[in-house]
């Protein structure tokens, strides 16, 4: 296939960010998942807020970064709480984290409560990237162009489509997003990636990067990651 | 069981955890565990004032669910959520314990965050869920010691995000809590048996999102 001889896993790496995010994870499985992956030079490694410091010494000296998430996976926390895991991430010297948005807020029509929220989490961001996640597999396309009109407003210019945990993401939410918000807003696609085809299409619409947990069978690699081993 | 019609709606948690729905949602469940007459309504952090203003003076709880569902964020930060929550008007708090600090072995970790859990939850009932799918027996059992030490009100078994409750799991951390802490059941409780099974065991409180077709079945079979 073209597509798949244009994306060999050295191309397509540098849009990959690999996350281990799960309960029972632990510093002995962060350790082994960098050992894993460090030589693909992924952007990003995705982390739960407590493996922040962990990540970065274990990342010192490479281009890759630390991404960790807040009010994740589910949302459902107050802003104040994610105002909290914010500064704890920015504290901890994170580049970026995920913020889940105020689905109660945008599905109950009150897109002023969601960009107040967005605001709030942006204002004490400080070198932070703030990456806004619309969840948009729960949503309508009329309340895709709201909730992203409202996370531009509050101050977010990059997205992560989904959450991941079984809210998936199609291309053509990516094509939307695109269509309506243009280079305004930088797309993120976590949800549904899953094959080198998978990630291809996604980024023929124009996102920019894409997370996933099992980065190298987006690769079209025939490996795991050892957390993955140990679950199975 | 002979157990009264209030007795058994008294031991439902109304549990309603979706994203993908607005407050007219939050509103009926309210409505529901009202007119049932069951313990609390369970609900995420961000519609808690929302249940609290609904349930005000009829004498059902407002349950929140804190660190949902992966409860991976350090103590200080599940703390603030708690006292976040109480703020805003609940009543009950069920928090995900950290998993990894059992898989670690990390017990000094689970008692601050115990500790702190405890100390933040003031006097309402505290919930420590588990994810009993997760652990060990020996990790579950470990968990229910520091639960225990901390004195906290409850120790559930699950999110319902993963596997749910079962009945070993239910008979395993009633012996080691009893009679200091209540065991509450949750996840997978669909049928009145399960509820029967899960009340048979130990438990004390179910977390479910079928109330309303258990006391139906409940009013079948002995109403």
């Amino acid at each position: 296939m073209e597509k798949s001889d244009r994306w060999t896993p050295e191309r397509l790496a540098p849009h990959i960010v690999s996350s281990l995010i799960e309960a029972d994870v632990t510093k002995a499985d962060i350790a082994a998942f960098v050992e894993d992956v460090k030589s693909y030079r992924f952007p990003s490694l995705a982390v739960d807020l407590p493996y922040i410091d962990l990540l970065n010494d274990l990342l010192a000296g490479t281009d890759t970064r630390t991404t960790t998430v807040s009010s994740y996976p589910l949302g459902g926390m107050t802003t104040a709480v994610k105002v909290r895991q914010v500064e704890y991430a920015r504290d901890h010297g994170a580049y970026d984290i995920d913020v889940s948005m105020d689905y109660l807020a945008i599905k109950s029509g009150n897109f002023a409560k969601a960009e107040e929220d967005v605001r709030r989490v942006v204002d004490v961001a400080g070198p932070l990237k703030i990456v806004m996640i619309p969840q948009v597999a729960i949503l309508t396309n009329e309340e895709k162009a709201r909730t992203c009109e409202a996370l531009l407003k509050g101050g977010c210019t990059t997205i992560k489509t989904a959450s991941g945990f079984g809210w998936k993401t199609e291309v053509e939410d990516v094509v939307l997003v695109k269509r309506l918000f243009g280079d305004d807003i930088e797309i993120e696609v976590s949800g549904g990636v899953r094959t080198t085809n998978d990630a291809s299409a996604m980024l023929a619409a124009g996102a920019v990067r894409l997370h996933t947990s099992t980065p190298f069978r987006v690769l079209g690699l025939d490996k795991e990651l050892s957390y993955r081993k140990k679950e199975s | 069981m002979t157990m009264q019609r209030n007795e058994f709606a008294a031991t439902v948690d109304h549990t309603y955890l979706k994203i993908h729905t607005g407050d007219g949602e939050v509103r009926r469940v309210c409505l529901e565990a009202e007119k049932y007459g069951f313990a609390s309504v369970a609900v995420f952090p961000a519609a808690v004032p929302l249940a609290a203003s609904m349930l005000e003076g009829t004498g059902v709880g407002v349950c929140v669910a804190l660190g949902f569902h992966l409860g991976t964020y350090p103590p200080e930060l599940k703390a603030f959520e708690t006292k976040d929550a109480i703020e805003n008007g609940a009543t009950e708090v069920d928090l995900v314990m950290n998993v990894a600090a059992a898989k670690a072995a990390e017990w000094d970790l689970m008692r601050r965050e115990f500790d702190l859990f405890r100390e933040a939850a003031g006097d309402c009932v505290a919930k420590i869920i588990l994810e009993t799918c997760l652990l060990s027996d020996d990790e579950k059992r470990r968990a229910c010691e520091i639960a225990v030490e901390a004195g906290l009100d409850y120790v559930k078994t699950s999110t319902g995000y993963k596997k749910g409750a079962t009945v070993p799991d239910v008979k395993l951390m009633h012996e080691a809590v009893a009679p200091k802490l209540k065991v509450k059941a949750s996840g997978g409780i669909r049928t009145l048996d399960d509820a029967l099974a899960m009340l048979e065991a130990g438990a004390s409180r179910l977390g479910t999102s079928a109330g309303v077709a258990l006391m139906s079945a409940f009013d079948e079979r002995y109403g």
